[in-house]
């Protein structure tokens, strides 16, 4: 299926943004994705970069602090309600699913 | 230390090419240093399997992007990735030693996001180009009708280039349209596929310098065999092709768009060091002066056949030079397309006929004596059909403005001339 912009979040996006309910930094991000998905989704440093700079040009997340070369995110009103509604989708998906294989 | 330069063409879809030609590099105990524009530079050391990954930096490059570049190094060192070297949009990294780091790009979408953007920029880029070299060579010509009348060189470039240029704007629109049918494409699921053109550009690229520096050299060869001095237009030509050349070998400013003063320094550099050599090479290329200077010189009637040898230039469809007796003078006959260009050439030949005599002043004592319709000072146009050019006594130069030319009327009535000097 055709996937506009954010309208669907891809793993990596989904996982960043859950990263940035609290504020974080870079390196930090990276390290809480492996943590939350208990090591299953790795997302590079490169991938990482460019979707922090899409996401702030499109107010899903905001620069709260930018001590140097360390600059700390965290995910804004928007992002999470493009969340919410990544959660929402993947649950009425996995509903969908699971009621399809009780059958 | 051992150095190995290799000449490398690539574009935003060969990074993964890349990175794995840098792997088997290593394994052979070469080692990545640096990365330039056209080639990649290697150092000897031990044959080692190293992990390399070439990432292409997502943001539009600026000057001042040093803090947000070195942002970027920074995530790529904590993830295990260390900065090798850099060259535009393309950045290096190895991968620490015992470390074994994720990709850079975890997600093929964003790659592919990553890659169209640089791809769009690049598109841009080569259009914005074709369009400033077209609008250069339309002031060029309002500016300077006179290089392109009389140089073929120039002639061939204007209209060389802009048919070029024409045939990019052509292949970017297609590729442009080809990317947004592949970003559709990929949004709808489909995988990209990263390809390897690395061998293929790179043979291209090469090949398009050699025929670039051979069209150059078999020119100067050209002149040189015919003993005609090279035009102007030259030291210009080299001096823009030594420009991009700079542009695209040298290591620019970490990567980044060289500012404009640089490329004014770069420009003036080059272009004094061109007329430096090109001015002592000249010499070589000169039109001897067939008057030896105590010489003196015998016009009398001559025989038409066997005294004149044509020759075709492209763009001067028709050109006859005569040659008086024993060979002391050469007159030139020119068939010019009309009447502006038959002006305009005959005042540059008249500049490099003067520069070609050693004697000038018995070359103009000699025609001085011309008969009085020849010498108005300015040009004289005989009739209606030929023009029989004389300047300032100084030389004498036929330019037929029609292209039917009747060489033995206007052969006759120069050498009708010709005969009435008694220069003994």
């Amino acid at each position: 299926m055709a996937r506009n912009q954010f309208q669907t979040l891809s793993e990596p996006m989904y996982y960043i943004l859950l990263a940035l309910l609290t504020p974080c930094y870079g390196y930090e991000i990276m390290q809480k994705i492996t943590e939350i998905s208990k090591g299953r989704v790795q997302v590079g440093a490169g991938t990482l970069y460019a979707l922090l700079a899409r996401f702030e040009n499109e107010g899903i997340i905001n620069q709260i602090a930018d001590d140097g070369r360390r600059k700390t995110y965290v995910a804004t009103d928007l992002g999470k309600e493009l969340l919410r509604q990544e959660i929402k989708r993947l649950k009425s998906m996995s509903e969908e699913g699971e009621a399809l294989l009780d059958q | 230390m051992k150095k190995l330069w290799i000449p490398l063409s690539y574009g935003v879809n060969d990074t993964r090419a890349m990175s794995e030609l840098f792997e088997r590099f290593a394994k052979k105990g070469w080692h990545f240093d640096k990365l330039y524009g056209t080639g990649v530079l290697f150092i000897k050391g031990e044959k080692q399997a190293c992990a390399y990954a070439v990432d292409l930096f997502s943001l539009k490059r600026k000057n001042n992007d040093d803090e947000q570049l070195q942002e970027y190094y920074d995530f790529c060192a904590q993830s295990g990735w260390e900065f090798a070297d850099g060259y535009d949009q393309y950045q290096v990294f190895k991968a620490a030693e015992g470390a074994e780091p994720i990709p850079l790009q975890s997600d093929d979408e964003v790659a592919f996001d990553i890659l169209y953007q640089q791809r769009i920029r690049e598109i841009g880029h080569s259009v914005y180009e074709a369009f400033s070299t077209i609008l250069l060579l339309f002031l060029a010509y309002c500016l300077f009708p006179l290089d392109f009348y009389t140089d073929d060189l120039f002639l061939m470039i204007g209209i060389l280039t802009p048919v070029l240029d024409c045939l990019i704007l052509l292949r970017q629109a297609f590729r442009y349209v080809k990317m947004r049918q592949v970003k559709k494409a990929v949004a709808q699921g489909e995988p990209y596929i990263f390809t390897n053109h690395l061998l293929s550009r790179s043979i291209r690229d090469f090949t398009v310098l050699l025929l670039c520096i051979g069209f150059l050299a078999g020119y100067m060869l050209f002149k040189y065999l015919r003993h005609e001095q090279l035009p102007g237009t030259i030291y210009y030509v080299i001096a823009l092709v030594n420009l991009l050349l700079i542009g695209r070998y040298v290591k620019r400013n970490g990567g980044r768009t060289l500012k404009p003063k640089t490329y004014v320094k770069i420009f003036c550099i080059s272009f004094i060091g061109c007329s430096l050599l090109f001015g002592i090479l000249d010499h070589e290329f000169a039109a001897s002066s067939h008057v030896e200077p105590s010489r003196v010189i015998r016009m009398t009637n001559v025989d038409e056949q066997g005294k004149f040898t044509k020759n075709s230039s492209y763009f001067v469809p028709y050109q006859c030079q005569y040659e008086a007796l024993e060979n002391d003078y050469q007159y030139r006959l020119y068939v010019a397309r009309d009447l502006k260009s038959s002006e305009t050439l005959f005042d540059e030949l008249l500049k490099e006929t003067t520069r070609g005599f050693k004697d000038a002043q018995s070359i103009k004592a000699a025609l001085s004596k011309l008969n009085d319709e020849f010498t108005v000072s300015g040009y004289y146009l005989n009739d209606e059909h030929t023009d029989i050019i004389v300047h300032d006594n100084t030389s004498i130069i036929i330019i037929e403005s029609n292209l039917s030319f009747d060489d033995p009327y206007v052969i006759r009535q120069f050498n009708e001339q010709l005969s009435k000097l008694d220069l003994s």
